[in-house]
Order: C-alpha cells, then sequence, then structure tokens
C-alpha cells in the first residue's frame, strides 16, 4: 500500500481566504464571527454567525464560472486553484489518475432558497441553470471541469462529517493505488435565511459564540467555507520534489445506529479507534486532537467521554482544541477545514487554542487548550467529525519528516 | 418603418428591429462575445449556442417580453434570426390573448 502525503492546501473560510491568513489567525487565536445582516430584531435568538465578508468571486473566476456556480461551489473553485496550483500535480500527474472527492452537505442553498422563495410567492419561472446551480455535487462537477480531471469524482453528503469522509474515501484512493492523486476536502455556503431559521428552531446555536468543552457553552456558531487538500504517493512527491504539509496515516467511520441528532459515545469511540488501527498506532502516540467540539452541551459530553474511552489514563495527557471556535461550524466544509488546521499544527508544532474558553468543563476530563495556541511537537494527531444522525469520521495524520 | 408585433404593456409595441437588438445582446451576453460577432444570420452551431444555453436564452426572453416560447417552437430556432422570429409570433400570440380576453370580458 502506498503512503499518502498532503503536497497542496487551499481554503476559503472566515479567518482567511487563503491558508497563510488562515494560518495567522488560527494560531493568534482569532474568530472570524460577525453580525448577521439583514435579519429583523429578535427574529432569530442569535445574532452572529462565521460568514465570510468580501469574498470576491468574481475576481477569481472567469464569468462562464459565475453564471453556472453558486456561492458554495464557488468556494470550492476558488480553494481547490489554491490547491492545485501550490501543489503542481497536473503538471506531474495525467488527469486521468487524479480523483475529486470533496463532502457537501447544503448543497446550492443560497441559489435555491431565493428561487424557491419567488416561485412559492410571486410564481413565475424558474431559472434554467438552477438545477446544475443547485447540484450538491456542482462543486465536483466544476472542479474537474475546470482542471480537465478525468479520474473518479463525487461527493460525499454526510451532514458535520461531508469533508472529513470524503477525505478519508480519498486517502484510501490514492493509498490503495486506484489513483495517484486525489483533490478533496469539502465546501459549504448554507448561510441563508431558512437555514438560520431551520437551525434556530433545534435551539443548539450560541447567543454568545461557540466555547467548546467550556463549562458555560451555549452551543454552535454556524458557518461556511472551504479547504481542499491535494493528496498523492509518498513517492510521486519525493520523486518530484514536492513540497510535503503532512501524511494521512489512518481513517476510521462508524455509524451510531441510534438517533437522528443525539451522539452516542460508542460511534466516536468507535471511529477513532478504527482511525488508529487503521494507522497502526496506539493510543498513546497520539499527541494532538482536533475534536468535532461544536459548543453544545450533547456533543461536547459524549465526544469527551468517547476520548476518556479510547485513551483511558492517558487522557489527560493529550492536548485537545476546537478550531471551530475561530471557524465556526462550516457543515459539510468542517471535517476539511480542521483536517487543514491539523495539518498546520503538526508542521509548525503550534497546537491552536479553542479561543474564547477561558476554562475546560474540569468533569470532561480533557487537557484543553485555553488561552493562547501551545508549543508542541505531537508526531501523530487525529481529527474528529461526529454528524447529526450517527455518522462518524475520524482522520490521523502524522508529522512528515524527511 | 418597422414591422410592429406584440404589445408591451408599459410602451406599447415593440418594433421588430427593437427585439433583433435585443436578442443579439442576449447572445452575445450568454456567450460572452462581442455584440459585433453576432448578426441575425449567425446560427447557434456557429457560435457554440449549445442546449443548455437554449433553454437558458428562451428563458431570458420569456422575462424579458412576458411570453411563453412552446417547446414545440424551440426545437426550431437555429439562428438569432429564428430567435427573432420565435419571439415576434410568441408577441403576437400574447397580444391575440390579451385581445380575446377582453373582446370576451366586453362581451
Amino acid at each position: 500500500m502506498n503512503r499518502v502525503v498532503v503536497t497542496g492546501l487551499g481554503c476559503v473560510t472566515a479567518i482567511g481566504q487563503d491558508v497563510a491568513t488562515f494560518r495567522e489567525n488560527l494560531f493568534a487565536g482569532k474568530n472570524g464571527f460577525l453580525e448577521i445582516p439583514d435579519v429583523a430584531e429578535g427574529d432569530l435568538r442569535f445574532t452572529r454567525s462565521a460568514r465570510i465578508e468580501g469574498f470576491d468571486a468574481a475576481s477569481l473566476l472567469t464569468s462562464a464560472q459565475m453564471q453556472l456556480s453558486e456561492r458554495s461551489s464557488q468556494f470550492a473553485l476558488v480553494a481547490s486553484q489554491q490547491a492545485i496550483a501550490q501543489s503542481e500535480i497536473l503538471q506531474a500527474v495525467s488527469p486521468e489518475e487524479v480523483a475529486v472527492v470533496f463532502g457537501c452537505s447544503a448543497g446550492g442553498r443560497t441559489a435555491e432558497e431565493p428561487a424557491t422563495a419567488k416561485l412559492y410567492t410571486s410564481g413565475g419561472r424558474v431559472h434554467p441553470l438552477s438545477v446544475p446551480r443547485f447540484m450538491a455535487s456542482s462543486g465536483t462537477s466544476l472542479v474537474s471541469i475546470q482542471h480537465g480531471i478525468t479520474g473518479p469524482a463525487y461527493t460525499i453528503t454526510t451532514a458535520c462529517a461531508s469533508a472529513t469522509h470524503a477525505i478519508g474515501q480519498a486517502f484510501h484512493l490514492v493509498r490503495s493505488g486506484t489513483v495517484k492523486a486525489a483533490v478533496t476536502g469539502g465546501h459549504e455556503a448554507p448561510l441563508t435565511y431558512g437555514f438560520y431559521k431551520a437551525w434556530d428552531s433545534l435551539r443548539v446555536v450560541s447567543q454568545t459564540q461557540c466555547r467548546p468543552f467550556s463549562a458555560d457553552r451555549d452551543g454552535m456558531t454556524l458557518g461556511e467555507g472551504a479547504a481542499i487538500l491535494v493528496l498523492e504517493t509518498l513517492e510521486s512527491a519525493l520523486a518530484r520534489g514536492a513540497t510535503i504539509y503532512g501524511e494521512i496515516v489512518g481513517f476510521g467511520m462508524s455509524s451510531d445506529a441510534s438517533h437522528i441528532t443525539q451522539a452516542q459515545p460508542a460511534g466516536p469511540t468507535a471511529a477513532m479507534r478504527r482511525a488508529l488501527q487503521d494507522a497502526g498506532a496506539a493510543p498513546e502516540e497520539v499527541g494532538y486532537i482536533n475534536a468535532h467540539g461544536t459548543g453544545t452541551t450533547v456533543n461536547d459530553n459524549v465526544e469527551a467521554e468517547a476520548i476518556r474511552t479510547v485513551f483511558a489514563h492517558n487522557t489527560a495527557k493529550i492536548p485537545v482544541s476546537s478550531t471551530k471556535a475561530m471557524h465556526g461550524h462550516a457543515m459539510g466544509a468542517s471535517g476539511a477545514i480542521e483536517a487543514l488546521a491539523t495539518l498546520l499544527a503538526l508542521r509548525e508544532g503550534i497546537l491552536p487554542v479553542t479561543a474564547g474558553v477561558v476554562e475546560a468543563e474540569a468533569a470532561l476530563g480533557l487537557d484543553l487548550i485555553v488561552g493562547s495556541a501551545r508549543q508542541a511537537r505531537p508526531k501523530l494527531a487525529t481529527s474528529n467529525s461526529f454528524a447529526f444522525g450517527g455518522l462518524n469520521a475520524v482522520l490521523a495524520f502524522k508529522h512528515y519528516e524527511a | 418603418m418597422d414591422n410592429i408585433v406584440g404589445q408591451n404593456s408599459a410602451e406599447g409595441q415593440i418594433p421588430e428591429g427593437q427585439i433583433a437588438e435585443q436578442c443579439i445582446a442576449l447572445v452575445a451576453a450568454a456567450k460572452q462575445i462581442p455584440v459585433e460577432q453576432v448578426t441575425l444570420d449567425s446560427t447557434f452551431e456557429e457560435l457554440a449556442v449549445d442546449s443548455l444555453d437554449r433553454v437558458s436564452l428562451s428563458f431570458d426572453v420569456e422575462e424579458k417580453y412576458g411570453i411563453d416560447i412552446p417547446d414545440s417552437r424551440l426545437h426550431t430556432i437555429l439562428t438569432v434570426r429564428d430567435m427573432v422570429d420565435g419571439v415576434a409570433e410568441a408577441l403576437r400570440a400574447k397580444a391575440e390573448k390579451t385581445r380575446l380576453k377582453e373582446a370576451g370580458e366586453g362581451a
């Protein structure tokens, strides 16, 4: 089996629309939460989201791409341009030996919702490009078209674990030799009025800001964005002298088979164990956990319990943070943004802070990184994604040393 | 003098020359090419107007003129001139429908 390394990174997030800016804000512990515009006071129980301001798609994409895409796919296109350009993968690998595997949960809501609202209120016609713009797989298609990539290409949708499942699948495709390289990650632009209202009804959105694992946490902060990685075999990366940002060594999945919203510890526990097993690593080797850490009471309780089960007496020695405290919960893109954060942490020896948290809830038993980012040189790190409906995915990353 | 067709609720009747000009502008915008490259005799094939462009253009003219281009007619529109004729026909059909409705109401 091939060893799989990451040789290209790209992102469009609330804390940076390129990897350099994302990195700076990530390690500085700066959040990207902004007031939600155009909503009447009191209409929502919350006032802020991790929305991306000043994303100028028109300056980065062709007018033909603009016409065919909506915001979610535009995030995918722009982040992919960054990652593919950085990796120079298509100068080295034939496009039929490259895969595109993205995660996307909400689809093209920013196009669909206004069109449907108009239809249901004032009637009339629906634009013929609506279907291509709405498709959740549109981002995958448009990226494949732009770069002429003709290998396996598909979109995975598993709610908040979509991108982690996608990266895991891409990892398996490259490891097994099905393809030589993969462009993978997640993209999401769900922040429409209808989406805000739907989440408001679930009463899991913070009225202040997402403070994962804090005793006074009061929910998540909704977000949007994309992060894209280029994966290839270690052999190919070394042969062409590519910069290696880290190695993916394991992937574990499970289903709670229990409840459509309420997480259960057994599922996340199994997914973490399978990721380590897949990596051939012992729990003691893990030196950082990028938690799913949504900031809801239930998720953080269940996740902490699962971590305690997997890491047992070692739990208190493993630094944990949730970077959602900075980039928000970007739904189907979250796992990719967190994979990016985990790769940067391993590469630079800086573990991101759980911004906004003063003190972790002691009963959870975790070594939560609070206050500021921590200097440490872990060899192995994991990134958790536990979706609504009990669909769990965990990736294991290793610091790459030549 | 321009042949006058149809009805536009705001501005009265639309000269066919104006429809031609507007159709050329729509096609040029859809294909992102200068208007000078589009003439009445341009075929959709030479302009690389594909099936998705055709349905998008029919949406554009339907919205612009408040008309309906029937499926059967859409399939026969292969040039910019066909497009202009299709719009003119649809405008006449719309005007006729309005006239009949008004006559019916008057009776």
